[in-house]
């Protein structure tokens, strides 16, 4: 497995490389000038080269593309143009807002779906797999936004029990979890369900009732892991997409995440920090594919990481 | 393996546990709001902080940042009236080219140093000796400035390449900074969380993208009214989330309540609604270059006279004033006698005498213009009712920008606004230099403008303003104005001293609660 690792993290350089370059050529393409953005918009001509020449765009983009992968060896991802800050500093500042909003927003998902999923696809056709799937069906036709909205004016404006806004305190972290962590669960139960649904049909199963264990064993001991495959993909998944920022709770709730300052830095053209945040996100997003492949192969023993 | 999943459902509980109980802040929820025990008031500003510095491009959170820690020169009022505030008084030479400051003696900075000439020295000369790096430098004018000298401990003298009529409004813009601590320290100072200045109020913390906090400054040199002992900034970008907060007490006050939002406040009485008229205001660029039909001055006023500005307010802005140049009342350059009417019949004719033929015309809307879609829209139906056919597209301010420079436009649509109420910077720029590339020069205006420039005397210069912006309304070119924002204010009661100017910016200097 060691070596597995290796070569995946071989691999991961590779995909870090194509993220720099596709990320410096594409926010380069989009029209917009970061001096402008800097200068006031009454700037002459002259200052205008002038403040080109102070952030270094007055260069080749060669020149400017090989200058920023050197500061990365280097440790040195750059200096943010709208902070004027070190953005690995402002990227850090913001990390553990996102990745606490992704662990929260998981875990709340996960612990409803899965016993919710796996209730409902041993129960099929039941009232309770009824109610699982709208649940799930309600899941994911609600819109983040319409979602975050409704949590706040019940619990915030109506019955003044949670923080509407904010971060900081576990209070804080409820409301913006259960938005993250609704979808995921109503996506994850109807896996969890099938999942179930199909490894029940499967012959193994049935030579375990043959032997005469019981119900509750061959659900918890031969059905639930093999049912639990695609889940684990899928929830790999979409850690790595939250880890990338989940714009919209981010936004309603006020939470200082990566994915607001995402935002704020490509609406403002600052090029070194929209660089530096997608490449810390295309490493977080590399790190959990390989942890899920790794879990993958663990609970199923017929996976093999080579 | 039940036993592994329990493990990392487990470790990703127990993670979202540590890590939200790990950073505990003052903000919860209040189990019912009451003034009576709160020493703390919290308001919302709708823009991100992004910078501490002094020299940074001015914002809507930069200024009201500054505004309590740092004091200025100048002190504004918004409407283009300028008092003494570190400077007790100021004469100018019969050249124009010369400003002697007298300062305030007595002034201290949070730390216990005096306030003297050196630091009025050293705030100028750090931008000075490298402009590009301080966005304001350019935004204030301060190139025409050629040096900043120290005559003695309380007196400053200003030499300025050309006469500055604007410098003293330019000077209310610029907070002064200590100057030993800032060349010790170098940008660590504003970076590292060490800011301080001679202002009403001490800064404390700032959280990227939460808040900034404030503690009162009982040793303001101008004396203390506020009873607040913490005065806390979120910057919230969400408007439903604001409303949200007002309502349930996490937030005291904020200026920017969309119209459409105000209904939420119905049954809380303890939030008292108001309306600022302000002098920010939305403007179309016109590209007055031959490649244009808004080359023919016939279009440009067919254009204007085809929009019915007060509609725009009555039915979409749910209020706001109807523009009649693109000078607001309460600025510089502003008169109530220009007329800019609504009259579709005669925006016909003069299409008609035209040779406008129909040529699809797009309006480039910043995105960030508050409700600018719809404002929009209905403009388009406007003119293309009288014989244009205008469309639209919604576009980031980075694109604005970078079409403005090339010329390559048709309309832009912008708010603007003029910091202390004085369009000097304005005028110069879009008007005089055409740094916005409208292809249009009316020598006439350029002159009014340049004697405006020359002219120390605020009062002349007011008479010279008006004469430049009235042939601009005339002649419809380089923009056309359409209406004054109103904006909606919510705070609590009990909450006092909130100054929401008409630049449409937040003063909170002066907060109060009244037990």
């Amino acid at each position: 497995m060691g070596k597995y690792i290796l070569r995946r993290l071989g691999a991961t350089i590779v995909v870090l490389f194509f993220a720099t370059l596709i990320t410096f050529i594409l926010i380069r393409l989009a029209p917009g000038n970061p001096a402008l953005m800097m200068l006031a918009d009454s700037a002459t001509p002259e200052e205008i080269a002038a403040m080109e020449a102070y952030l270094g765009l007055d260069k080749p983009v060669i020149v400017q593309y090989l200058i920023y992968i050197a500061g990365i060896f280097k440790g040195d991802f750059g200096t943010s143009i709208m902070y004027q800050r070190p953005c690995i500093d402002i990227i850090l500042s913001r990390l553990p807002a996102t990745a606490l909003l992704t662990f929260a927003g998981c875990t709340v998902g996960l612990l409803v779906a899965i016993p919710l999923g796996v209730l409902a696809g041993v129960k099929q056709g039941s009232m309770v797999d009824l109610s699982a799937m709208t649940f799930a069906l309600l899941g994911q036709s609600m819109a983040t936004v319409w979602l975050a909205v409704l949590l706040v004016l019940i619990f915030s404006v109506h019955l003044g029990w949670l923080p509407a806004l904010g971060y900081g305190t576990f209070k804080h972290l409820i409301l913006p979890a259960i938005t993250i962590g609704f979808p995921l669960a109503s996506q994850t139960t109807r896996l969890a369900r099938s999942g179930m649904v199909d490894v029940l049909k499967e012959d193994y199963i049935t030579s375990t009732y043959a032997k005469g264990i019981s119900r509750r064993q061959v659900y918890t001991k031969y059905a639930f892991k093999n049912a639990m495959l695609p889940v684990i993909t899928i929830v790999g998944l979409q850690i790595a997409g939250y880890l990338g920022g989940a714009v919209v709770t981010e936004q309603v709730f006020s939470w200082p995440g990566l994915g607001a300052l995402m935002v704020s830095a490509i609406g403002n053209r600052d090029y070194p920090l929209v660089q530096s945040t997608l490449l810390v996100v295309a490493v977080m997003v590399s790190l959990v594919n390989l942890i899920v492949d790794i879990i993958n192969c663990l609970v199923d023993r017929r996976m093999t990481l080579n | 393996m039940k036993k592994t999943f329990t493990f990392i459902a487990l470790l990703m509980f127990c993670m979202a546990l540590f890590a939200g109980g790990s950073n505990e802040q003052s903000s919860d929820i209040p189990a019912s709001v009451s003034l009576s025990d709160k020493s703390e008031v919290t308001v919302a500003v709708t823009q991100n902080l992004v910078s501490l510095d002094v020299g940074t491009t001015p914002s809507g959170a930069s200024l009201a940042v500054f505004d309590m820690i740092y004091d200025y020169l100048v002190d504004s009022d918004h409407n283009g009236n300028l008092m003494p505030q570190l400077a007790t008084s100021w004469e100018v030479s019969e050249d124009n080219l010369t400003w002697t400051f007298h300062l305030r003696e007595g002034v201290k900075f949070h730390n216990g140093e005096d306030f003297t000439s050196d630091d009025v020295v050293f705030t100028f000369e750090r931008m000075q000796e490298n402009p590009s790096k301080y966005p304001l430098y350019s935004a204030n004018n301060f190139s025409l400035i050629v040096s900043v000298d120290a005559i003695d401990d309380y007196t400053v003298t200003f030499t300025t390449s050309e006469p500055f009529g604007a410098l003293l409004t330019s000077l209310s813009g610029m907070a002064i900074i200590p100057a030993d601590t800032v060349r010790e320290l170098g940008d660590a100072f504003f970076t590292e969380g060490y800011c301080y200045g001679t202002g009403p109020w001490k800064f404390e913390e700032w959280i990227d993208g939460q808040y900034i906090s404030f503690t009162r400054n009982d040793e303001y040199w101008a004396g203390q009214t506020s009873n607040v002992d913490r005065l806390v900034m979120r910057f919230i970008t969400e408007s439903s989330s604001i409303v949200a907060g007002l309502i349930s007490g996490t937030i005291d006050a904020t200026g920017r309540v969309p119209s459409d939002m105000l209904s939420q406040f119905d049954g809380h009485p303890e939030i008292i609604l108001d309306t600022v008229d302000t002098s920010q205001i939305l403007i179309i660029g016109l590209q007055c270059g031959d490649y244009s039909p808004f080359h023919d001055e016939n279009v440009r006023k067919a254009f204007s006279y085809a929009i019915d500005r007060q509609l725009l307010c009555d039915a979409i802005m749910g209020g706001g004033k109807a523009s009649n140049s693109i000078m607001s009342e309460g600025t510089l350059g502003y008169d109530a006698n220009v007329k800019m009417p609504y009259d579709p019949e005669l925006a016909k004719q003069l299409l008609s005498e035209s040779d406008y033929n129909g040529e699809p015309i797009t309006l480039y809307v910043n995105t960030a213009v508050v409700q600018g879609e719809e404002i929009m829209l209905a403009v388009c139906d406007m003119v293309n009712s009288v014989g244009f056919n205008c469309n639209i597209q919604m576009v980031e301010q980075a694109y604005i920008n970078e079409v403005r420079v090339s010329g390559d436009y048709d309309a832009y649509v912008v708010t603007a606004s003029f910091t202390g109420g004085d369009p000097y910077g304005y005028l110069n720029q879009r008007v005089l230099s055409d740094s916005h590339h409208h292809n249009y020069a009316d020598p006439e205006i350029n002159d009014y403008i340049t004697l405006s420039n020359r002219e120390t005397d605020q009062t002349q210069r007011n008479e010279y303003l008006k004469s430049a912006v009235g042939l601009m309304s005339e002649h419809c070119a380089p923009q056309i104005a359409l209406f004054c924002y109103e904006y909606n204010t919510a705070i609590r009661d009990g909450v006092e001293g909130i100054e929401y100017s008409p630049e449409g910016l937040y003063y909170f200097d002066d907060v109060y609660i009244d037990k």
